[in-house]
């Protein structure tokens, strides 16, 4: 096979190690006779893939781009900013959809899925790709499972300058792998739903998330983290307790195999459990609000559990519960400011259940079988939670001498309970939106998990690619061995924690300074917004300054554009104002797009971003002076210091 | 009860009143076997029923019936009457071949599979004309250079349906797709000359049709 272009694909392809790493695996198998290159009519070339003794053609022998710009026109309507394309073939549609998209465009918009790893290098062989393997624009997924595909499509992705997304199929690829492609689709479709959801949860419990981690930024510290767990429980059976309402059918089996199972328990359980005198290893919790910290009223001095806790969590948790405590991540909020100065904390998986939290810690600790009791994900009996929880608690809140506990939590499913499930036994059940997508989530993970997964709720929603068994069967089939569970998490637990403190505090007041740096340009560009709003030239458009305007403009423009330069600080400044951000971008969308935008609406628009700089600053630097403050009072016996080059 | 062939008196023998016109079209049929006619349709009284209609042929019989007169036509007939509809069943062979080809390179499978029905049948109508050509226009083409174009026209088609057939049961659908849009439009184009060059040698090819028969 001729490869006219592959050394210098090749070299562009190092922008992207991980399909760099699969083609040069499959770069061994490019001789395969049966990936045929010929050329078309009109000289480009196309290939032919015999499949099963059946050729396949992948492009036009006649005209291959041409062919492309139909596909690509036909799909590709006004207004999309997204691109998903589902087979790349020799890659004649992708340079036609980043003519179409404009420049320089959204990071990663453009998605490239290719399933065959031969094909992408009979494409790097044929043509020059260098220009797309270089463009920001587009990221790549090739030879990667469809879970691994969505996944990075997901993680990608600035949900923020989503607007919409397309889909260009290359039919070809897509009748070859169509169950390949249907499940990417899936999994778009559900991440969709649920990063849309995040970004909505972001929008209203941002800042939330963001001062309970500030708040407890100094503990979580100093916490072993649950990252010490990972691969201590190879082959120990796990079960995880949620709260769903069959948790009553089967809750009291736990207690006969605690010394042999890990058992996990969410945050809303945990007092169920309690009560009747079982206890769990671990109890996570990872919740910001408060009423979800009601979940731990009652149960604070239970010194045999472990508290696993994520830095947002509501700091009354972490204030209250006596026992030992160790700390998880979900990789967001300061994870990345946390960790630079302290051993791993240990990242689990969070899709917005604690329950999803607690089956990622069992995997990670290796255990297997991994089990689930209280999984409904339902209504059931016209509940929503097993007895005990403290949604029983915010319910009777509303109790009224004309209402009962019971009507109200009717009134709740019947409202909620927009999912109607028609379960294989031909039984009806409801859930609402949250819980639906959640029961999307364990349903696509259990495929991807190697441990042996069982679904002991006994009822509930949650069917398909699980085991499901009632649990007395689940003990008698994994009886398991006596493991002395307790002593090991005692055990790592109390191991002293590689910490930095001095390294933390000084990191914390560089981003003071820096903080105190932008209140002096806000109030510099405040200034100069008052000046260019109140001039005659207010009027012209930017184009149209001349001389001292024209120089106090640039200097604004400047300011707008770099105030935020710390990627650190601009993180949080979009979580506290996402709101703003969000109707701030597609506002500069609008004025860049009108030439006839005056200074006056620039400034404007300028000076609100820079109010809303302002409120970030006023609700940042008292985190940030409180989170010094409690530092410094950290014992210095207490800290055990990290040198520089500590791995960690 | 009359019954007449194109308008002309009849006599067959062992048809009662009580036959169907199905059986009286079987019967007509086989004594107009060595003649090359062709039945087209039945005139019954003010009634007007296509040889295609074999239900209503099936269902009513002669003695409903005051006069009857058969339709034919020779196969030089159905070829000046093919000749005279080509124009309009070239551009929807172009159309359809186009629309197919698009579905298929769009992943339409189902919708083009669906299109796709009808062009193979007017490929299948070319594939015949162009058959029969031979034998009916047998004296005029003799002396031109229409026969060898007709050859070489009814071969390519036949090469290229057996790749559209090929390329069908391969699933080959940017194969089929290509052939439509790039092999079958040559085809009706040279499809198109070839017919107009014959009509202008058999003048009454293709002339509107003083057809009495509606």
């Amino acid at each position: 096979m001729e490869m006219p272009f592959l050394k210098a694909n090749l070299k562009a392809l190092q922008r992207h190690p991980h399909v760099y790493a699969t083609v040069e695996r499959s770069l061994a198998a490019s001789l395969d006779a049966s990936y045929r290159l010929e050329p078309a009519k009109n000289g480009l070339p196309t290939l032919i893939v015999e499949v099963e003794g059946r050729p396949i053609t992948y492009h036009s022998r006649y005209d291959p781009a041409i062919e492309a710009r139909r596909i690509v026109d036909a799909a590709l309507q006004a207004g999309r900013t997204h691109v998903l394309v589902l087979g790349y073939g020799l890659g004649y549609s992708l340079e036609y959809i980043l003519e179409r998209l404009p420049v320089p465009g959204v990071s990663k918009q453009v998605h490239v899925i290719e399933p065959d790893p031969q094909v992408f290098v009979r494409a790097l062989s044929c043509r020059d790709l260098q220009a797309v393997l270089n463009d920001p624009r587009v990221e790549w997924s090739v030879g990667a499972s469809p879970d691994e595909a969505g996944e990075r499509w997901g993680a990608g992705l600035d949900w923020t300058a989503l607007e919409a997304l397309t889909l260009v199929e290359h039919a070809p690829s897509i009748m070859r792998f169509h169950a390949y492609f249907e499940r990417i689709k899936e999994k778009v479709r559900y991440l969709s739903s649920r990063s849309k959801g995040n970004l909505v949860t972001l929008m209203y419990t941002g800042n939330e998330f963001h001062t309970n981690a500030f708040a407890n930024l100094p503990d979580v510290l100093g916490m072993p983290g649950v990252g010490r767990l990972f691969d201590r429980f190879a082959g120990v059976p796990a079960v995880i307790v949620a709260a769903g309402p069959s948790l009553e059918k089967n809750v009291h089996l736990l207690a006969e195999v605690r010394d042999r199972y890990l058992i996990i328990s969410v945050d809303t359980s945990f007092r169920q459990l309690v009560a009747r005198g079982i206890r769990p290893h671990i109890v996570l919790a990872a919740d910001p609000s408060y009423l979800n910290s009601l979940d731990f009223v009652g149960v604070e001095h239970e010194t045999d559990v472990v508290l696993a806790v994520e830095p947002m969590t509501h700091p009354d948790i972490l204030t209250s519960f006596q026992g030992p405590k160790m700390a998880m991540t979900f990789g967001g909020g300061l994870h990345r400011l946390i960790d630079r100065f302290r051993e791993p904390t240990g990242t689990l998986l969070s899709w917005g259940s604690i329950s999803t939290t607690a089956f990622d810690l069992a995997r990670r600790c290796a255990c297997d079988p991994i089990v689930f009791v209280g999984l409904d994900l339902s209504f059931q009996d016209g509940r929503l939670y097993a007895r005990g929880s403290y949604s029983d608690d915010v319910f009777y809140d509303r109790v009224h001498p004309y209402t009962s506990l019971e009507h109200e939590t009717v009134e709740y499913i019947q409202t909620r309970g927009v999912h109607r499930i028609e379960m294989p036994d031909g039984t009806t059940r409801f859930t609402d939106e949250n819980m639906h997508i959640y029961r999307s989530w364990f349903e696509d993970q259990f495929r991807q998990t190697r441990q042996k997964v069982i679904n002991a709720t006994e009822g509930g929603v949650v069917t398909k690619h699980v085991t499901c068994l009632p649990f007395r069967e689940v003990m008698e089939t994994w009886p398991g061995s006596p493991v002395p569970v307790g002593g090991i998490l005692r055990e790592l637990a109390k191991a002293p924690v590689r910490q930095d403190v001095p390294g933390l505090l000084g990191h914390l007041r560089e981003l003071a300074a820096e903080l105190r740096r932008q209140q002096n340009e806000l109030r510099r560009a405040t200034a100069l917004c008052r000046k260019l709003g109140g001039q005659a030239t207010a009027g012209s458009t930017p184009a149209m300054l001349t001389g001292p305007a024209r120089a106090q403009y640039q200097e604004l423009l400047d300011i707008h554009d770099h105030l935020l330069d710390s990627d650190e600080l601009y993180a949080w400044y979009a979580t506290h104002q996402t709101r703003f951000v969000t109707r701030h971008a597609a506002e500069l969308k609008r004025l860049k797009a009108n030439d006839d935008a005056t200074v006056a609406a620039w400034v404007g628009e300028i000076a609100a971003f820079f109010a809303s700089a302002d409120r970030f600053h006023q609700y940042q630097i008292p985190l940030i002076s409180t989170a010094i403050e409690r530092l410094r009072g950290t014992r210095a016996a207490e800290v055990t210091t990290m040198t520089a080059g500590d791995p960690g | 009860m009359n019954i007449l062939l194109n308008g002309q008196a009849l006599s067959i023998e062992g048809v009662t009143p009580e036959v169907t016109l199905a059986e009286l079209v079987d019967t007509v049929t086989e004594e107009l076997k060595e003649s090359g006619a062709t039945i087209m349709e039945i005139a019954a009284d003010d009634i007007r029923i296509s040889i295609e209609q074999t239900d209503e042929l099936e269902t009513r019989r002669l003695v409903e019936f005051e006069t009857i007169d058969i339709l034919t036509a020779t196969a030089r007939d159905l070829l000046e009457m093919a000749l005279g509809e080509s124009e309009e069943i070239f551009g929807f062979i172009d159309e359809s071949a186009r629309n197919v080809a698009a579905d298929l390179r769009n992943g339409k499978v189902k919708e083009a599979m669906e299109r796709h029905l009808e062009t193979l049948d007017g490929l299948e109508w070319l594939s015949s004309i162009l058959k029969h050509l031979v034998v009916g226009f047998a004296a005029e083409m003799s002396e031109t250079s229409i026969e060898p174009r007709r050859k070489q026209l009814f071969d390519r088609l036949a090469a290229q349906m057996a790749e559209l057939q090929k390329a069908q049961e391969h699933t080959d659908w940017v194969g089929l797709a290509d052939v439509l849009e790039y092999e079958i439009p040559e085809i009706t184009a040279e499809g198109r000359t070839l017919f107009a060059d014959l009509r202008e040698l058999v003048p009454d090819a293709g002339e509107p049709e003083n057809d009495d028969r509606g």
